[in-house]
């Protein structure tokens, strides 16, 4: 197998780079444009009126400034923070197609955030090369560059796809970074603002990654004293907390605006407490009862929590987490771990899950309905998306002692990866949101790859004890991610069960 | 080491912005339509959806949960209005109840029956949720009224589910 994909890679690099490169972006572009037709008068899905709402709050806002008038805050607090779920950060990105465009229909809006996330990829594409060569780039054109069900998302105004691309853009952030201590180069104050910028970015698009941006900052924090001595270490740890810095300054103005509309202290989102609750909880126990039948599993709860704190004073945000835990007072260890497998499966199982709300104009009428192009597309994106998955399994499962760098990228990615899995723990997953972890598996694989096909070090080399030590460090999280898979296999086994 | 060139990204990113911001400042507003955040609708105490009793003001702060007409397992119909209370102890909304109704000129004639002439005979419940003591909602108070009270003219006007709480199913809302 190893040989076979060497032969494969040899012949790949006697293709000129810039050729090969050349050949999967105008592939991509190319089948992007083909899929256009199917999203191009689709419905706004579920929350994507939110983000675009949002947008249009938020290009009113730049058109305020830009014309030096007072913001619309009552606009602000209805359009852009709204009950709080959602960070405005698809938002951000997609207003200054109305504040130019101020009416624009969803042919643009789609036909915008496709071009959008086309540059996005590229982008991240160029970062990948810069990193890791032009062969993992070429992969991530590839995957997740190719396959449909990605390319119909990148049409969408959910902002996971584009943070799964910025979450690559981290790692290979954060492996220069690490590949510059082991050199015993320290952080610049520029690679540490940038690491920050995009951070912050990241976590406006997508909250949910809030337990991955720490632990990011976390391994680098780490490494710093780890493998850099003296005035270095503090210039490098200095340079991190600028990049801190910055990302706390981006999320203050979100954490104080929505704090204020909603009476109540809220960081990131608002949402965790009702999804803990629809997830894991009892819906009949929600609102003290059933929540109102006329709304969704979402929004009763909210209106139930508001006519709360209407008659009260209590901040909603407050009620809504008194709401939740009674809610989840019967959860048992068993039901939690039958409901969380439930959510794995469907944050990584069916990747094409959401194919049916692309049709053509058929979405309403007959949701579900099937054209000649709904199953190539669904099976050529499952045959692409689960031999991906199935290497980062390998990748979590298996622990190499390699050179020290390889090794960090590994352990980087078995971070990454388990930490882009929490969310399934906290909240009903849904199957749109594996775009945020598909670029990812590219990553895995390039790394596994690397790692695999690097020399074992020898015993007497003079970083023995590091390799060693990063050795450990890899094992305990494959032991780790193993035992837990047996827990939850178990109890839910046993839930089943009884 | 440089991963990019913010130096160059940045300003023109953000030029590009003033310039779109100009642009745009001389443009019409962008149409917003919150429908992530609906308008709350207005509690029906005290207007002419109010379910309960004519010059029954509750000092207490209470969510409409329900108003539908109940079968009693003896027989019979009742209007029933279930409301949740907040912040007090079972004792003190019970209180509050019985106080608001005799105010309205309703006298009690058992352990939780009220009646009032021209209106008939109500009871009255209140019972505490197994809550923590902090909790901001803490129980139930249901009211059994007459079926008549429903007026006519409340069925003819009082039409919004959100305010009336008069849902066709108690169900809960669909999953999803």
């Amino acid at each position: 197998m190893t040989e076979r994909v060497t032969r494969v890679l040899d012949r790949l690099r006697t293709v000129p780079p810039g050729r090969l490169l050349l050949v999967l972006v105008l592939a991509h572009v190319v089948l992007k444009a083909l899929l256009y037709p199917r999203v191009l008068n689709a419905p706004l899905v579920g929350d994507e009126a939110q983000y675009v709402d949002g947008a249009r709050a938020v290009s009113n806002l730049l058109r305020d400034l830009g014309s030096f008038h007072a913001p619309d805050t009552a606009e602000l607090r209805e359009s852009v923070v709204a009950s709080g779920w959602f960070m405005p950060g698809m938002s951000t990105l997609i207003a200054p197609l109305y504040l130019v465009v101020p009416d624009a229909g969803l042919e643009l809006l789609r036909a915008y955030t496709g071009v959008l996330t086309t540059v996005l990829l590229l982008a991240a594409a160029l970062v990948v090369r810069r990193t890791f060569g032009h062969l993992p780039a070429a992969l991530l054109l590839v995957f997740p560059g190719l396959v449909p069900m990605w390319l119909l998302f990148s049409y969408t105004s959910w902002g996971d796809l584009p943070a799964g691309l910025l979450v690559v853009v981290l790692l290979c952030l954060l492996v220069r970074i690490v590949r510059g201590y082991v050199a015993g180069e320290g952080v610049g104050w520029r690679d540490g603002a940038w690491f920050g910028l995009v951070t912050g970015a990241t976590l406006y698009l997508r909250s949910s990654t809030s337990p991955l941006l720490v632990g990011l900052f976390a391994l680098l924090g780490l490494g710093a004293p780890v493998w850099l001595r003296g005035g270095l270490r503090w210039r490098s740890l200095g340079a991190l907390g600028l990049g801190a810095v910055i990302v706390l300054g981006m999320l203050l103005p979100w954490s104080v605006a929505a704090s204020r509309s909603l009476d109540s202290r809220v960081t990131t989102t608002t949402t965790v407490g009702t999804a803990l609750a629809n997830a894991f909880g009892d819906r009949g126990r929600l609102c003290y009862g059933e929540c109102d039948p006329d709304s969704t599993i979402w929004f009763s709860p909210v209106r139930y929590a508001r006519e709360t704190a209407r008659v009260t004073g209590v901040g909603e945000v407050e009620v809504l987490q008194q709401m939740s835990a009674y809610a989840r007072r019967d959860v048992t260890p068993t039901s939690y771990s039958a409901d969380v497998l439930d959510n794995l499966a469907r944050y990584a199982g069916y990747p094409a899950g959401y194919e049916n709300w692309f049709h053509p104009g058929t979405r309403h009428e007959a949701p579900g309905a099937t054209d000649v192009w709904a199953w190539p597309i669904r099976v050529t994106s499952s045959l692409l998306y689960y031999p991906f998955l199935a290497l980062m399994l390998v990748l979590m499962v298996t622990a190499l002692r390699r050179p020290v760098p390889r090794q960090v990228e590994v352990l980087a990615l078995k971070l990454t990866f388990g930490a882009l899995l929490l969310q399934p723990f906290v909240h009903q997953a849904s199957t749109r949101y594996w775009p945020t972890f598909a670029p990812v598996l590219a990553l895995g694989a390039v790394v596994l790859w690397r790692a695999r096909t690097a020399p074992v070090p020898s015993a007497d080399a003079a970083d023995a004890v590091a390799v060693r030590r990063l050795w450990v460090g890899q094992a305990a999280l494959a032991a780790l991610f193993v035992s837990l898979a047996v827990v939850l296999a178990t109890l839910a086994l046993a839930s089943a069960v009884g | 080491m440089r991963f990019a060139r913010p130096a160059v990204v940045l300003p023109a990113l953000l030029g590009l912005l003033a310039v779109l911001m100009l642009v745009g400042g001389r443009l019409d507003r962008a149409p917003v339509d919150p429908v992530y955040r609906p308008a709350l609708v207005a509690a029906p105490f005290g207007g002419p959806c109010d379910p309960l009793p004519d010059g029954v003001r509750l000092d207490l702060a209470v969510q409409l949960r329900a108003d539908r007409m109940v079968e009693l397992p003896g027989g019979g119909t009742v209007r029933r209005i279930e409301l949740h209370y907040d912040l007090v102890d079972v004792a003190t909304a019970e209180a509050a109840v019985a106080a608001a109704l005799t105010d309205a000129g309703f006298t009690s004639t058992g352990r939780d029956t009220f009646e009032r002439a021209g209106y008939g005979s109500l009871t009255a419940r209140a019972t505490a949720f197994d809550v923590p003591d902090d909790s901001i909602v803490r129980g139930e108070i249901t009211l059994d009224l007459p079926p008549a009270s429903l007026t006519a003219a409340q069925q003819a006007s009082c039409t919004d589910v959100q305010q009336t709480k008069r849902f066709d199913s108690f169900d809960g809302p669909p999953d999803d």
